[in-house]
């Protein structure tokens, strides 16, 4: 029942495209914020008057919202599969990330099961601890395949960087009196050496968003590099710019 | 006699205008074809003297799109 169910989930998530996924994610999310103040209200009613019916009432509130926060994060884990899918990263990492995708969704069923035996304020809390724990997990998954397929597309447009430089570069040897344009190139290279060092480094900090250890310190660590990578490649895209204009207007 | 002289002359002098025409239009559009023909001659040999870069200008410019597009969020922001 359990997998026919989790079949059935990854099916229909497969047949929705990235910014429907999405949209079905923000719907969730709106769904778990109202269950969220309809629990905040039970709380606020057994506070006033501790009835075991009010009682009763912040119990069933409380397995409400764990279990539209568990919609929202399966919701959320759909939309970023098939945003890996949508995008042109390399089949390897879109398998891996569909097998990270997966993994979590057992989690998530896994969990539901938990909500569904709920009985008492301490198997509310108890479920708790644990859901924040598997949401760590899966965030982390998330965060290593994206800063992945973040390295592989800064790598992607890098070569290209370089290709254009070096097909300018042909272009300015020969032509006379190019010591201005050859400058230039000479800019946008090392720029693009400076890129692909700081590519490389921040694939080693996203090889590090694991569990046990920092995750989200190695996740921002990654994101810095990559950040002082684009700053790089757009150096180097504006000296290709002027040496192109140089060399069109060259006589 | 003298009118039927008056007639065909009227004709002829017709004529020679149609004529004349003619030729004035013939020679506006050879004037018109030798200057395309010389503004193409033109463009060609500055084609032949241009240097071509081995790099468009789209190809640059969308390069230049594809950098400025790259966005590297923190998980706090990848979960919003």
């Amino acid at each position: 029942m359990v997998i026919a169910s989790l079949l059935f989930q990854i099916g229909l998530a497969s047949a929705l495209t990235s910014g429907e996924a999405k949209q079905a994610w923000l719907s969730a999310m709106q769904a778990r914020i109202s269950a969220d103040a309809a629990y905040k209200q039970a709380q606020l009613d057994y506070a006033a008057n501790k009835t075991p019916e009010n009682d009763q009432k912040v119990i069933d509130n409380a397995k409400t919202v764990l279990g539209s926060a568990l919609n929202e994060v399966e919701a959320w884990l759909n939309w970023k599969n098939q945003e890996a899918k949508d995008s042109d990263a390399p089949a390897e990492l879109k398998v891996k990330i569909g097998n990270d995708v997966e993994k979590n969704l057992v989690k998530i069923t896994t969990l539901r099961g938990d909500v569904a035996k709920i009985k008492t304020r301490v198997d509310v809390a108890g479920v708790f601890l644990k859901m924040v724990g598997a949401y760590v997990e899966l965030l982390t998954d998330v965060a290593r395949n994206t800063g992945a397929a973040w390295v592989y597309t800064g790598n992607q447009i890098a070569d290209k960087t370089a290709d254009y430089e070096i097909k300018l570069r042909t272009t300015a040897n020969g032509l006379v009196d190019n010591t201005e344009i050859l400058a230039k190139l000479d800019i946008a290279k090392s720029q693009i050496d400076l890129a692909r060092t700081q590519i490389n480094a921040a694939e080693t900090s996203y090889k590090l968003v694991i569990l046990p250890g920092t995750p989200l310190v190695k996740f921002a660590e990654g994101n810095s590099y990559l950040r002082q990578v684009r700053v790089n490649l757009l150096a180097a895209a504006g000296q290709l710019q002027e040496s192109f204009n140089l060399i069109v207007s060259h006589k | 006699m003298k009118k039927e002289l008056t007639i065909v002359g009227l004709i002829l002098a017709a004529g020679l205008i149609f004529l004349g025409a003619g030729c004035g239009q013939k020679s506006t559009e050879n004037v018109n074809a030798d200057a395309n023909t010389n503004a193409a001659v033109n463009e060609e040999t500055e084609n032949v003297n241009a240097v071509n870069p081995g790099v468009t200008e789209e190809e640059l410019n969308q390069l230049k799109s594809d950098i400025d597009e790259l966005e590297y969020d923190d998980l706090n922001t990848l979960t919003q």
